[in-house]
């Protein structure tokens, strides 16, 4: 599967080169030019576009962000930074008097509106942004920069496993499915099928509604939706490496494996599996945006990762309902960053899943 | 005779796809059932009514109790209650809400202790309206206002999409193609609650174009449809943004393939026009694939976008979910999910059927 790929200066070494020709020893095709393995193609393929550049950056500067972010920065995810604001209360207080009207010398009912204005006091929340704080605090009084970089740690983290765990079931009933057929098939495919027509998000929120009313501790149940989000999740990847291998069981090599007898372990996972990979890893980085989507969906919805944790689904439903109001409308520094970073992660994992299928297939290029 | 084979083929595939349909709702069913039922402890209904059931002395909370459980067939073991479920679903009992009621529009006649008709001043007798919690009925009447935003919503977005991707697709790699394939993948990864908030924070507070929630306004001087139409404008962007990225791309890798085809070179060296090549020629073609997304409509039409009208308060089945969800009304929940899952059942068997309809390569083989 080896490529030969010629190149430039061997453009000089060609024959039509008369003078270059004359001066150096004549050098054949076979050592001038340079072999490169299908891998290497296929990075080459993907640096060449754009689009999977910035996505790659972008992924990379986030990761930076959440990992790296949190070692440097002095405040905690759950800690009080005890940064403040003053704040003056305004009271509107209204009478109604009755008084002399000097030109109808009548009485008349008067309304007289004042204010009242407090002292100003201190707050503790929602700070604006600052040096020390450049998101400013939230309504809880946590740094907002600090939590958006452990909202990132545990969307990435929570989508890595997620995805890995989904693959892993996925490639183990696609290729049973696909490998055996028959009865084995049918049965899988239907209840993979099932699966498909399981309605995506009121499902996870009917799991993870009444996982919330099992009273788990907060740091369990983030275990809790990974394992929902995978369990919902898994059939999309076994059906599309079932397809796969029901392609690649009919090519001439896996005849010759079968012919060379070997077992249909080493059949599956040293001859199979191989080939299913480049569309395996195009689903699962396609995949983890939309598993990055539902995490901050579900935490959106109050059902996702639990409160004293954060995330970003969280940070966003401050601005929900009528008491939400204050913060949509006067403190976009608290919910619009966390916005921006699920949307640059979807982005980028799209991109990049892009870029790869572009590199892995060229032929599939859309 | 030839026709008659046609019949015979297309109903024995109805009845095979029928068949398959109800074992994937059998299965589905199975798996919501089992969600509810692998909590520890007190069951739903339980734990619902804990602290009624604490207070009460005369025991008729606990007779109801006992009642709304044996629906969901909850005092049985897990297999034997899933089949009393099973059976109650079928006979159209699905339980009550917690949270909603509806009226039903019925009334019921007051009666006094001894049976006697309670009278008002005039002598007409007293009346009160009949509620009704089945989640059935609560279905029925949120999915309207939810069908309508969804129909225009759909619409709306068809007739983006496709000539978005056809132009996209004809211009590949042009200026046109490259703020498609941007555009649409931006509308895939927005989440709806922050596209949301940012649409009200920008044309609802900031700049006042649009009101901030609900249906109507009570004290618009509007007619009542502009009025509606005024407040829905919103939604209604969030839901077409976000799905149109979607669809777009699906058009444009279909016209993509088309394009390619032998029969589109034909067409071109015999000397038509370049837009009858792509409107009579290519666009025909790439409309068998677009069959396949009904599938997906059905459900979004009559089930409710949850978030977006829980952002913009809209009473519809979306946020009747939703709120099911937070108050932890889990007959409704379980009903809605359900409800759903048959939505897309029929929805895939439609598409198949039409894409069966619709493409003349597509062979029925029914039976064996």
């Amino acid at each position: 599967m080896s490529t030969l790929v010629q190149e430039n200066k061997d453009l000089i070494n060609l024959p039509n080169n008369q003078e270059q020709d004359k001066q150096e020893p004549e050098v054949s095709l076979s050592d001038s030019a340079k072999v490169i393995s299908p891998g290497r193609l296929v990075l080459r393929r993907f640096f060449r576009s754009k689009l999977s550049i910035i996505g790659l950056i972008t992924l990379l500067a986030m990761f930076a962000f959440a990992f790296i972010g949190p070692l440097i920065s002095p405040w905690g995810e759950v800690q009080m930074t005890g940064d403040y604001k003053w704040v003056t209360s305004i009271l509107p207080h209204q009478i109604v008097v009755q008084e002399l009207n000097e030109e109808t010398g009548l009485m008349e009912e008067v309304t007289y509106v004042f204010y009242e204005v407090s002292d100003p006091y201190k707050v503790y929340a929602k700070t604006p942004p600052s040096w020390d704080h450049p998101l400013g605090t939230d309504q809880y009084g946590y740094d907002v920069l600090t939590r958006l970089m452990y909202g990132g740690r545990v969307s990435l983290l929570l989508g890595f496993i997620v995805i890995f765990s989904e693959v892993i079931i996925g490639m183990f009933f696609g290729s049973l499915s696909g490998y055996f057929g028959g009865w084995v098939d049918q049965v899988i495919m239907r209840v993979v099928d099932i699966f498909n027509c399981l309605p995506g998000l009121p499902i996870l929120m009917l799991a993870a509604a009444l996982i919330d009313g099992w009273g788990i501790e907060p740091r369990v149940r983030i275990y809790y939706l990974m394992g929902i989000l995978t369990f919902f999740g898994w059939s999309g990847i076994a059906r599309l490496v079932r397809g796969q291998v029901l392609g690649i069981r009919e090519l001439e090599y896996m005849v010759a494996a079968e012919a060379t007898g070997l077992s249909t372990k080493r059949k599956i996972f040293k001859h199979i599996i191989p080939n299913v990979m480049p569309q395996i890893i195009v689903q699962a980085t396609l995949g983890l945006g939309g598993i990055i989507l539902s995490e901050s969906t579900l935490s959106y919805l109050g059902i996702g990762v639990p409160f004293p944790y954060a995330a970003w689904g969280t940070m966003i439903s401050s601005t929900s309902g009528a008491e939400g109001r204050d913060i949509l409308q006067n403190y976009p520094n608290i919910w619009v960053p966390a916005g921006v970073c699920i949307v640059m992660a979807v982005l980028a994992f799209n991109f990049i899943g892009d870029g790869l299928r572009d590199a892995f297939d060229p032929k599939m290029r859309r | 005779m030839r026709l008659g084979l046609i019949i015979v083929n297309m109903i024995k595939y109805i009845i095979k796809r029928l068949a398959l349909s109800v074992l994937i709702l059998f299965g589905v069913s199975i798996i919501i059932y089992g969600l509810v039922r692998i909590k520890p402890g007190l069951d739903f209904v339980q734990a619902k009514y804990y602290a009624q059931m604490q207070l009460d002395e005369t025991g008729q909370v606990a007779q109801m109790v006992e009642r709304q459980r044996e629906i969901y067939g909850l005092t049985s073991p897990i297999f034997k209650g899933y089949l009393k479920w099973a059976g109650n679903i079928v006979k159209g009992q699905w339980g009550d809400s917690f949270i909603f009621s509806v009226s039903t529009g019925e009334v019921e006649l007051l009666v006094d202790a001894e049976g006697n008709p309670v009278l008002d001043a005039e002598g007409n007798q007293l009346t009160k309206p009949i509620s009704s919690s089945n989640v059935l009925d609560i279905i029925a009447s949120k999915s309207t206002i939810s069908f309508i935003i969804a129909l225009i919503a759909t619409i709306l977005q068809f007739g983006i999409a496709i000539p978005l991707g056809i132009t996209s697709a004809t211009k590949q790699y042009g200026v046109v193609d490259y703020s498609v394939t941007v555009l649409a993948m931006m509308g895939i990864s927005l989440p709806s609650f922050f596209f949301g908030a940012l649409l009200l924070r920008i044309f609802s507070i900031q700049l006042g174009w649009f009101p901030y929630a609900g249906l109507s306004n009570p004290n618009s001087n509007l007619p009542i449809l502009i009025d509606n139409i005024h407040h829905l404008v919103l939604p209604i962007t969030v839901l077409v943004i976000l799905s149109i990225g979607g669809l777009m791309r699906y058009t444009r890798t279909n016209m993509l393939e088309v394009l390619n085809a032998d029969y589109i070179r034909t067409a071109r060296a015999k000397g038509l026009s370049e837009h009858k090549v792509i409107y009579k020629h290519a666009f025909r073609n790439t409309l068998i694939p677009l069959v396949t997304i009904l599938a997906g409509i059905l459900p979004g039409l009559f089930g409710g976008a949850m978030i977006t009208e829980t952002i913009f308060s809209i009473d519809g089945i979306g946020k009747a979910a939703y709120k099911a969800v937070t108050m932890g009304d889990i007959p409704f929940v379980m009903a809605y999910n359900l409800f759903l899952s048959v939505l897309t059942v029929i929805g895939t068997l439609m598409s198949d059927l039409m894409y069966a309809v619709v493409d003349p390569r597509v062979k029925l083989v029914g039976g064996k």
